[in-house]
């Protein structure tokens, strides 16, 4: 997913500074794409999340997960079903502690045009402004699959007005950048996993744990080729990346061999007593089950 | 538990979208310590297979200071239950049903939440066809007396395929698995029988719950993005036979692979070894129960002393009250079963639990100690 794009030149404090998409509001995004209504080609929706500090200024909004609002379309104008927006940012403001921070549009002509931004946009804008707390962000995600990937870009927008009467919109980009949470995290890799080994229906654990050690490998194996090779003079040192090998080393804890071992020792010993309690119980379970079925007899 | 290869036929297979999961994973995050629960929506196609294509949360009973006629603001939640007409049909569920059948065994609160909520989704064709609820769970505590009793009354009165989704927050993240732990279930005929003609029999654990396979499918743009978000591996791939992506955007360079190899084993363990021991306390209350029944009826058969042959003051041998034993256990001054029965399946599923990371943690341990030992 192409997540990285120009950040906009100047930003004012109270517009964001950088967007965070959680695979939530993705998958809504798409889910709403997949189930719209046959007669529309795109769909619309609110952005729920939340709205940070950053700690150089300027705002960073979290977009947490979105849903899809009703909408008609005909030529340039709009029409949104303000109540199902209104009903639905309540409902969920009660399950989380997200609110509205903006609204998406899907586009099935794709992102490379110049304008990505319809016209029709403008008018849906300034209606999110009045449901969103703050400046509300426009994220725009391609569904039309022409390109290799599937990307999201987000667009924050400021008025131009001559003489005090507001004329349009000018959308400026914002950089987005993907976040998730722990278990969110943990689920998006595992069904990138599975989708590309489809192969493989039947992973054991040793062949879980191997293939957790071979990635290990493979990284302490490029980290030190890099290594020989800024020694050997062949690549250009670069002190970052020096620093941050240096670190990782540091790391490491210098132990007596001798404190390993036992440590090693002592949770494997650990690990056997709790599997015998383990069994043990699962016994006496089966006892306990035993004598009260026969009891009733 | 990751569920097991497709080669079991037998067992009834639930399809969950990856947006369902990841709402629920969403929400039951961002609620961490208290557990969280709320609808499934999607289609029951078959008696044996149920897709799952969306979910929604629902609020915590104590988060909503509404009036509730249940207490126990620290308990899990209960779920309240709404049956729309006829779910278990597929496309041909009518739209517009009669009246929602409410079943009260939440707060009002969450009763109306439900509603408001289905009758939106309603309105923009999106899936509002309740098959089960789900509910976030603490480290495989699961078997408690409401989650039956609300599975028991989804089944009941919304349809027989109700499902209820287990999802555990704090085991796929501490379990070092590198997978989501989530578990999928349905109550026995058996078990339904058992509870709706109140006859207290015997069951034994393994007959309550029928585990069902939870299978994640998705649609084609998303499996689209997955392929995106797959991060290609620069580095040249070893002759293993390892599929190249590993990664992915989000993942911060396949930390998921990384997070396997955690060896601290202390904080999980003990976790799991102080439910087990609450619930073990349990079981044996319940136990000396069912002892000193028994003993009671051993009392009245030998005539009001415990041994089985005694001599009243007389000396003559006291009469033996013919005590009906079978009637006695399933009759009303009986111990209640289904405590015991609960505490079992808990115990077991505690052990299974504790089993299952201690052989992983060995094998991690054997590969250190070999690769110290050099």
């Amino acid at each position: 997913m192409s997540m990285l794009s120009l950040s906009s030149p100047s930003t004012p404090s109270s517009s964001p500074s950088s967007v965070l998409l959680h695979p939530l509001a993705l998958s809504s995004i798409l889910e709403a794409f997949v189930s719209r209504p046959p007669s529309s080609a795109r769909v619309l929706g609110c952005l729920l999340g939340r709205v940070a500090t950053a700690p150089g200024g300027g705002r960073v909004v979290e977009v947490v997960s979105a849903y899809a609002v009703p909408s008609a379309e005909q030529g340039a104008s709009v029409a949104i079903g303000k109540d199902y927006q209104r009903q639905m940012a309540a409902l969920a403001g009660r399950t989380s502690g997200a609110a509205p921070v903006g609204w998406f549009a899907t586009s099935p002509g794709g992102l490379d045009g110049a304008c990505p931004v319809p016209e029709s946009a403008s008018l849906v804008h300034d209606f999110f402004a009045g449901e969103c707390a703050d400046e509300p962000v426009h994220l725009i995600v391609d569904t039309s699959l022409q390109g290799d990937a599937t990307s999201a870009r987000a667009y924050t927008a400021t008025p131009l007005a001559v003489q005090g009467v507001a004329l349009a919109n000018m959308f400026t980009e914002v950089r987005v950048e993907a976040r998730a949470d722990e278990g969110e995290r943990i689920f998006v890799d595992q069904c990138v996993q599975g989708n590309a080994g489809a192969g493989q229906s039947e992973r054991r654990r040793e062949d879980e744990l191997l293939a957790s050690l071979d990635g290990l490998l493979e990284l302490l194996g490029g980290a030190s080729g890099y290594v020989d090779k800024v020694v050997a003079g062949s690549e250009p040192a670069d002190p970052s990346r020096g620093r941050a090998i240096a670190d990782a080393l540091a790391a490491v804890p210098t132990l007596q061999p001798g404190a390993l071992k036992d440590m090693l020792s002592g949770s494997l010993q650990d690990l056997l007593m709790v599997m015998y309690l383990g069994k043990l119980t699962k016994t006496q379970l089966a006892i306990a089950e035993k004598l009260t079925a026969t009891v009733a007899i | 538990m990751a569920p097991p290869a497709s080669g079991s036929a037998s067992r009834p297979v639930l399809e969950i979208s990856g947006h369902a999961l990841l709402k629920i994973i969403s929400h039951s995050h961002e609620h961490l310590p208290s557990t969280v629960s709320g609808s499934l929506l999607g289609l029951s196609s078959g008696p044996n297979s149920v897709t799952c294509s969306s979910a929604f949360g629902v609020p915590n009973v104590s988060a909503a200071a509404a009036n509730n006629n249940n207490n126990n603001a620290d308990e899990q939640d209960e779920p309240q239950e709404q049956a729309l007409d006829d779910p278990a049909l597929l496309a041909d569920a009518p739209e517009e049903g009669p009246a929602a059948r409410v079943v009260q065994s939440g707060s009002a609160h969450q009763i109306q939440y439900q509603r408001e909520m289905l009758r939106l989704l309603k309105t923009t064709n999106g899936d509002a066809n309740v098959v089960g609820w789900y509910q976030s769970m603490f480290l495989g505590t699961f078997c408690t007396a409401e989650l039956l009793e609300t599975q028991l009354s989804y089944q009941l009165e919304l349809s027989e395929g109700a499902v209820v989704l287990l999802y555990d927050p704090v085991q796929t993240v501490n379990s070092n698995k590198g997978e989501i732990v989530v578990k999928a279930f349905r109550l026995t005929k058996e078990y339904t029988d058992a509870k709706t003609s109140g006859v207290k029999t015997y069951l034994p654990p393994r007959r309550v719950f029928t585990e069902m396979e939870v299978k994640v499918t998705n649609p084609s743009i998303v499996r689209a993005l997955l392929f995106d978000l797959d991060r290609s591996n620069p580095l040249p791939r070893s002759a293993a036979s390892n599929p190249p992506s590993r990664g992915s955007d989000y993942g911060g360079g396949g930390a998921v692979d990384f997070e396997r190899l955690d060896l601290s084993t202390n904080p999980y363990l003990e976790k799991n070894l102080e439910f087990l021991s609450t619930w073990v306390d349990d079981l044996s209350a319940e136990q000396s129960k069912f002892q000193m029944f028994a003993r009671q009826l051993l009392k009245e058969e030998g005539g009001g002393s415990v041994q089985p042959v005694s001599f009243n003051k007389r000396g003559a041998q006291a009469k033996k009250v013919f005590v009906d034993k079978e009637a006695r256990w399933a009759g009303e001054d009986a111990p209640n079963r289904l405590d015991a029965l609960l505490s079992n399946i808990q115990i077991g599923t505690y052990c299974d639990q504790v089993n299952e990371f201690a052989d992983r943690g060995k094998a991690k341990l054997f590969v250190v100690a070999g690769a110290q030992a050099e």
